[in-house]
């Protein structure tokens, strides 16, 4: 009875293995596997490097143990994707090896990044200017404009998924929960995208959407850029569907023709009339922000960047901009032009070199040993977090 | 992604000449030791794979795309390994499981592996971690580019071009339905791994138009003869290389002829000897 797909013959040496084996065996000597980075549900992520280039490298192991059930939806989907997609703001998947032996496991060899934009939203020592967010802004709706090009929706979109380079570079990363544009009328599942970064369309159950829920969310970083704090915090989805029409007006019949027949809207379309949110604030109906409002709210905010927030903040799916105009908007040709990426904001400027991180030196696990315990802790805790996401 | 075949994986690195397969496939013997001869005519075998792979499809109610990636993923992969270094039946209820996730389809590996056990028991185990173990293996071997390009969404294009041409050019719903049977069957040969899908749609509306034509010729009818030439005008004129056509096309009429001396009882025969002598 066969006991696996590849019959590996025993005897002596030269027949022991297939070719094929010999051959992954030779894939997997090309890498280090310096140490441990992090760990999570369905892989550990090492730090290496490329033998024939010294080049770090990020290594996530999928713990075959975990795959009694055959690999992961979002494991499928990262190669899947990966594989295919090549664009300098996007992250790179370098190689994919088996390893064999006692303990098989699939391993994604994957480029190393050191930051996330969220760690940099989030580190008050780390200082930034309009430049520098029209810089990241660009870089993201690069890596974006290319992924649509190629009908990838990625649906996951948030400042720890934007990975930051040692040279400045912002790289789309996890594809975990991305897919190719179905067919106009093929659902799709509603519940993707991290809450505060999700789309109104979604909010409301709709199961045909488009990659515009991708731009509302870069639409959603970059009021969170400008405030340095999450835009639209919501704490249930009620709650982030109150607070999204509460900052841009809740959809009327004529703002967003066929919302009301959306799976979850539960509004009166009768009583959702702009007149309605006038006359009694208490009714759950908000009107949308004036200009004044808005520019309250963004007062470091240039007009076109406000245009821009708006546009890509449309209720309305149909009206949001998409990311090819996203990157023709006004927004980007006015000054100040973007930051470059290698003159862009670093993390406390502490992190110098780690041995073990060699030249790329901006690696986040250098600071690890000269900081105070709870920094660490804190810092770990994000590393973690930038772990997770070359997790599935 | 059909729009962008030409940048994809598909035609960059799993898209070879006719001598580059040759090339591949000798080395794979030299490596393997076992000769592809040996298992008879190799398009007897694919027949046999394709008909399984349809079985195990229809018990689980895959849709057609996911049953075409799986064979492709087949045929890229025994471009690598020799049948006889493996065991078949488990490779293909792989390239199910992993096709069916591919195309947003998922099937539970326990569904899989019960509908092939139920299919072939002298073949499948019942433990599933040898088909999780497998799926492995094969993202590997496939060099771990999954996406595959099909000819039905160039057939469906091309055959609304031809319509919009004008002077009822356009496919009758029995030679769409003739084209979508000859893009199935092409799955059978090698041509996935030889031209890209547009060229095969083009094949299949060649053949469910041209190939049919001669009673309708046979006829006289004057309107047959001018929706032919138009047809063949507007072939010459979409931009795609007739001579690959051609080629297709004589791939196809080859396999039909093949078809003819196929017996399954043989196939099966040989693969029970095969997959036992491990």
């Amino acid at each position: 009875m066969p006991d696996s797909g590849l019959q590996s013959r025993t005897g002596t040496s030269g027949t022991a293995a297939s070719a094929a084996i010999k051959k992954r065996v030779g894939k997997k000597d090309r890498y280090s596997k310096d140490r441990k980075v992090g760990e999570g549900t369905y892989a550990v992520v090492y730090l290496g490097r490329q033998l024939s280039t010294n080049r770090v490298i990020a290594i996530k192991k999928i713990k075959v143990g975990q795959f009694k059930d055959g690999l992961d939806m979002s494991a499928i989907r990262e190669i899947k994707f990966l594989s295919e997609l090549r664009h300098e703001n996007v992250i790179e998947l370098i190689d994919v090896f088996v390893s064999s032996g006692t303990a098989r496991s699939l391993n994604l060899v994957l480029e190393y990044l050191s930051a996330d934009l969220e760690m940099v939203i989030k580190d008050r020592s780390v200082m930034f200017t309009a430049a520098d967010i029209k810089s990241w802004m660009y870089m993201t709706f690069a890596g974006l404009y290319y992924c649509h090009r190629h009908s990838v929706l990625h649906r996951d979109l948030k400042p720890n998924n934007l990975l930051l380079s040692p040279t400045g570079h912002l790289k789309i990363a996890d594809f975990g929960l991305a897919r190719q544009q179905p067919g106009p009328y093929d659902p799709m599942t509603p519940t993707v995208v991290t809450r505060w970064y999700r789309a109104p369309e979604l909010l409301l159950g709709s199961k045909i959407y488009t990659r515009k829920v991708d731009v509302w969310a870069v639409g959603i970083i970059f009021a969170e850029l400008m405030l340095r704090t999450p835009y639209l915090p919501g704490q249930t989805d009620l709650d982030q569907l109150d607070l999204t029409f509460r900052a841009f007006g809740t959809p009327t019949e004529e703002s967003w023709p066929g919302v009301s027949s959306l799976p979850d809207y539960f509004y009166d379309p009768e009583k959702t009339s702009a007149a309605t949110a006038a006359s009694d604030p208490k009714s759950g109906i908000y009107p949308p922000p004036t200009r004044e409002q808005m520019r309250m709210q963004f007062s470091a905010a240039s007009e076109s960047a406000l245009d821009f927030l708006l546009k890509m903040t449309t209720l309305d799916p149909a009206k949001r901009i998409d990311t090819k105009e996203c990157l023709e908007t006004a927004y980007f040709k006015e000054m100040p032009a973007p930051t470059p990426p290698e003159r862009l904001p670093r993390l406390s400027a502490k992190n110098d070199s780690d041995p073990h991180v060699g030249s790329e030196s901006e690696g986040v696990g250098k600071n690890l040993k000269r900081e105070k315990v709870d920094e660490i802790a804190e810092r770990e805790k994000r590393l973690g977090d930038v772990a997770k996401k070359l997790k599935f | 992604m059909a729009a962008n075949y030409w940048t994809s994986s598909q035609f960059n690195h799993w898209r070879f000449t006719r001598p580059q397969l040759d090339k591949i496939r000798a080395s794979t013997e030299a490596d393997t030791g076992f000769r592809q001869q040996d298992l008879g005519d190799p398009r007897h075998l694919r027949i046999f794979f394709h008909s399984l792979i349809q079985a195990l499809g229809r018990h689980l109610s895959v849709r057609q795309q996911a049953l075409a990636t799986a064979e492709v993923y087949l045929a890229r992969f025994y471009t690598r390994s020799a049948v006889q270094e493996t065991n078949p039946y488990l490779i293909l209820a792989t390239c199910v499981y992993l096709a069916c996730k591919m195309e947003e389809c998922p099937q539970h590996i326990r569904s899989v592996v019960s509908e092939a056990k139920s299919l072939w028991p002298d073949f499948i185990t019942h433990d599933p971690t040898k088909l999780a173990e497998c799926e492995f293996y094969l993202i590997e071997e496939l060099d771990s580019y999954l996406i595959i390009h099909h000819p039905y969404r160039s057939l469906a294009q091309l055959s609304k071009a031809l319509g919009a041409s004008g002077n009822n050019a356009g496919l009758s719903p029995d030679e769409m339905q003739t084209a979508w049977s000859v893009v199935n069957d092409s799955y059978v040969t090698d041509l996935p791994l030889l031209y890209p899908p547009n060229v095969i749609a083009m094949t299949a509306m060649y053949m469910s138009v041209v190939l049919r034509m001669p009673s309708a010729a046979a006829t006289q009818n004057e309107r047959t003869r001018v929706r032919l030439k138009k047809i063949v005008d507007w072939f010459a004129g979409c931009g795609i290389d007739l001579e690959d056509v051609v080629d297709c096309t004589q791939e196809m009429i080859s396999l039909y002829e093949v078809w003819e001396s196929y017996n399954e009882k043989t196939i099966r025969d040989l693969m029970a000897r095969l997959v036992n002598k491990r």
